[in-house]
């Protein structure tokens, strides 16, 4: 490989994992090993998850699946990632100016990108197809050539999902880039690519009854919903022509793209930052506003003005809207034939607060607010305001986000679900729990392990550890009482009641100890 | 106005920033602070303005302690740091607003303000704009409009003039003189010795953390030029090091 390219690869990734904070002492250090910790975690579990699915198709007497299946779950995770990522690493990155001033191409700049969003997908590859190998391998006669060929599939299967999120993202960008609100168009408009790919899938993901018929069904599902799947083929060594294919395809894409990619970086990239730089204001009238309001201003403009920050920030609340939104429009009869479930109107309506409290803990700016001051840090520093101000502002933020979702969600659950006084207040307390729950403690935390030197906020807003730390735990938390609900091991309203006083008490301790934490 | 006394921070990794200062900027002063790359003048200045807290010491603005009152003390002083680096999503009015709000400056008083130091610093058609649209020079014009929008009684500034062109060099300096002779104070750190020299009545300099001249302009430098003594500091310490 081109040493530039790798230069610029090593650099790039070094910015957005933090290795060096593993072997600092103090907070930074304490952030990133909990950071490692949960990132292992998080593999492990879904290694686990993978290992126990490979099991079931080999139960099924489906044990020949395995290789192609998991190849064709973990590209579509790579679409979706790479949907997430293209923007931000590639297109409207922070760090166009600085490194146009390299001694660099532009196709050694575009490459090293693409080194890295491969090198996150083959990650994620690897945490479906190392126990795939792992099943198939152990439960039959697998030819070594099948698995050598199996093998470099594998490395090779993030090429396509990579070229998908790449045209895709610059699509998003060059529309978004006719607007004034250029970020919140280009969110939207991924959030609409994100919803449709999902809603593909999900409507492709027919049931079936017939165990004999299972092994066609999958096929049928993963060639559906993910075309290049017809070519993971490793049933015999004859196969080989598919997976030969599939390489070639690869390497023909990853070239055009590389061609054509290079010259549009440079391009986009200029026009991107010139609409940045030439998004002047209308004159307007001088207002004097509260200290507050010019700060929770100040917030919800921060932002608005990132496209990474406001995309890890509104994915919950958009998602809720869309649901409440689609559930007011159709009702429950017409809205419960999308789902692949049977579900009752009465079960919807219990377990109500709860989906919503799901999709308000995904959204939370709150974990990543303090972090994204960056090197402007210094302006809040020397502003004379209590610190106690900041934090109100930072949580209102989150808080105007969550209220948005929440109130039509409300509405949509009242109109259409009839519920009864005790499920309203039971709707109404449960995701305000939740909010003041994550939204505190996002904070909390933020205030805990704050990272103010990034040339790129990608990291801040998915790697930093407030953010993974706060996502963990809002997961755990919506675990566990949705087990001892489906399960019914306690009575709702004990589960419902213990979880609100329990949420709301942590809210107030996290926030006593935010406003405690010295940082002004 | 402002006074320091035995100010020391340490940093985490046991690094020593500044030792023992001791300083006292009153009213009509305009003090000027030297020293080396690495001396200690950013950390002393942004101990100063509630950036880094400090170990041992205090600092006091109009007799209000740093430590136990930093909302009084922030509240009688600007400071403009050595990189603007602002809010690049807002515009230039936007940012200034913003800074007036927190301040709680009244409509009138903001209105005449601003009108005045953004014509005196050549950035009334440009207050529409987005900052990130600026070059270095405007962005510290507008970082020094929204610090002066609250009228302070005290200027920090650190190395105000990097970037600034000769213009608003010239009005920097002026409004500095200005602000000194109406009861103000200003506390500046600079590496342009000639301007210290005919700027300040006061001058500090700062070397490995310690404070190594302190006192009015004729009595630091006699009849010598500033460069003079700037750079016997450094040739003594340098001959301290080899013994």
């Amino acid at each position: 490989m081109n040493q530039k390219i790798w230069i610029l690869f090593k650099n790039n990734l070094a910015n957005s994992i933090h290795f060096h904070d593993l072997f600092r002492s103090g907070k930074q250090g304490n952030g990133g090993k909990i950071t490692a910790v949960i990132l292992l975690l998080m593999g492990i579990l879904l290694l686990t998850y993978n290992i126990l699915t490979a099991k079931t198709l080999v139960s099924i007497g489906q044990t020949a699946m395995i290789p192609g299946y998991m190849l064709s779950v973990s590209s579509m995770m790579m679409v979706f990632l790479s949907l997430l990522r293209a923007n931000g690493t590639i297109f409207g990155s922070s760090d166009f100016k600085q490194l146009a001033a390299y001694p660099v191409s532009e196709k050694e700049i575009f490459i090293s990108k693409l080194l890295h969003l491969y090198f996150f997908n083959l990650l994620i590859g690897l945490l479906f197809n190392l126990p795939a190998l792992l099943v198939w391998a152990a439960n039959t006669l697998v030819s070594p050539v099948l698995i050598m060929l199996f093998c470099i599939t594998a490395l090779a299967s993030p090429v396509i999902p990579i070229c998908i999120g790449v045209i895709f993202g610059s699509l998003v960008y060059r529309m978004a880039a006719y607007f004034r609100q250029m970020n919140l168009i280009a969110v939207c408009l991924s959030l609409f690519l994100l919803g449709a790919f999902g809603y593909f899938i999900m409507t492709q993901s027919n049931q079936t009854d017939s165990m004999q018929d299972i092994g066609t069904a999958v096929y049928s599902q993963m060639t559906t919903m993910y075309l290049p799947s017809v070519l993971f083929q490793f049933n015999s060594l004859a196969d080989s022509f598919f997976i030969l294919i599939f390489l070639f395809i690869s390497g023909l894409l990853f070239l055009v793209l590389t061609f054509f990619g290079s010259r549009y970086y440079r391009r986009l990239n200029l026009r991107l930052l010139a609409l940045k730089s030439t998004n002047h204001m209308k004159p307007r009238t001088i207002k004097q506003r509260r200290i507050f309001v010019a700060l929770w201003k100040k917030e919800i403009t921060a932002l608005f003005s990132s496209y990474n920050y406001l995309l890890n920030s509104i994915l919950g609340t958009v998602l809720l809207v869309f649901i409440s939104m689609a559930l007011l429009l159709f009702g429950f009869e017409k809205l419960t034939t999308f789902i692949p479930l049977p579900v009752s109107i009465e079960t919807v309506t219990n377990l109500f607060p709860m989906v919503v409290a799901a999709m308000l803990l995904i959204s939370n700016p709150a974990a990543a607010a303090l972090s994204m001051e960056g090197n402007k840090v210094w302006i809040l520093k020397t502003l004379p305001i209590e610190q106690k101000r900041v934090v109100h502002a930072k949580l209102a933020c989150t808080f105007s986000l969550h209220f948005i979702g929440f109130a039509i969600s409300i509405l949509a659950y009242i109109i259409r679900l009839s519920p009864t006084i005790e499920q309203l207040i039971w709707a109404i307390l449960i995701p305000v729990s939740y909010s003041a729950f994550i939204t505190t403690f996002g904070l909390m935390l933020n205030y805990f392990y704050p990272h103010f030197s990034w040339k790129n906020d990608m990291y801040i807003v998915k790697q930093s550890p407030p953010v993974l730390i706060a996502a963990f735990t809002g997961m755990a938390l919506m675990i566990v009482p949705l087990v001892l609900i489906l399960f019914q091991i306690l009575p709702l309203f004990v589960i419902y009641l213990a979880l609100a006083v329990l949420l709301i008490g942590l809210a107030m301790l996290f926030y006593q100890r935010t406003c405690r934490i010295k940082f002004i | 106005m402002l006074k320091a006394n035995h100010v020391s921070k340490i940093y985490e990794d046991g690094t020593k920033a500044i030792t023992d200062i001791n300083l006292h900027v009153q009213s009509g002063d305009i003090y000027g602070f030297i020293g080396a790359n690495g001396a200690g003048k950013s950390t002393l200045i942004k101990s100063i303005v509630g950036i880094h807290p400090f170990n041992e010491g205090e600092i006091s603005i109009d007799g209000y302690s740093m430590k136990n009152d930093p909302v009084l003390c922030k509240k009688r002083m600007a400071y403009i740091p050595d990189t603007p680096d602002l809010y690049e999503h807002l515009t230039g009015m936007q940012y200034i607003n913003f800074i007036a709000d927190i301040f709680e400056v009244n409509l009138t008083e903001r209105e005449s303000s601003i009108e005045k130091y953004s014509s005196l610093f050549e950035m009334t058609g440009k207050l529409h704009h987005s900052i990130a649209s600026y070059s270095h020079g405007m962005k510290q014009r507008i970082a020094i409009i929204a610090a002066l929008v609250h009228q302070p009684s005290l200027f920090i500034l650190d190395e105000p003039f990097v970037g600034l062109d000769p213009t608003a060099s010239f009005q920097l300096k002026s409004l500095m003189q200005k602000h000194a002779d109406n009861g103000g104070a200003v506390f500046f750190s600079t590496h342009v010795l000639e301007v210290a020299q005919k700027l300040c009545n006061k001058v500090a300099i700062i070397h490995n953390g310690k404070l190594v001249k302190n006192g009015l302009m004729e009595e630091v430098a006699g009849s010598k030029t500033l460069e003079d003594i700037f750079m016997e500091v450094r040739n003594e310490s340098k001959n301290m090091d080899i013994i």
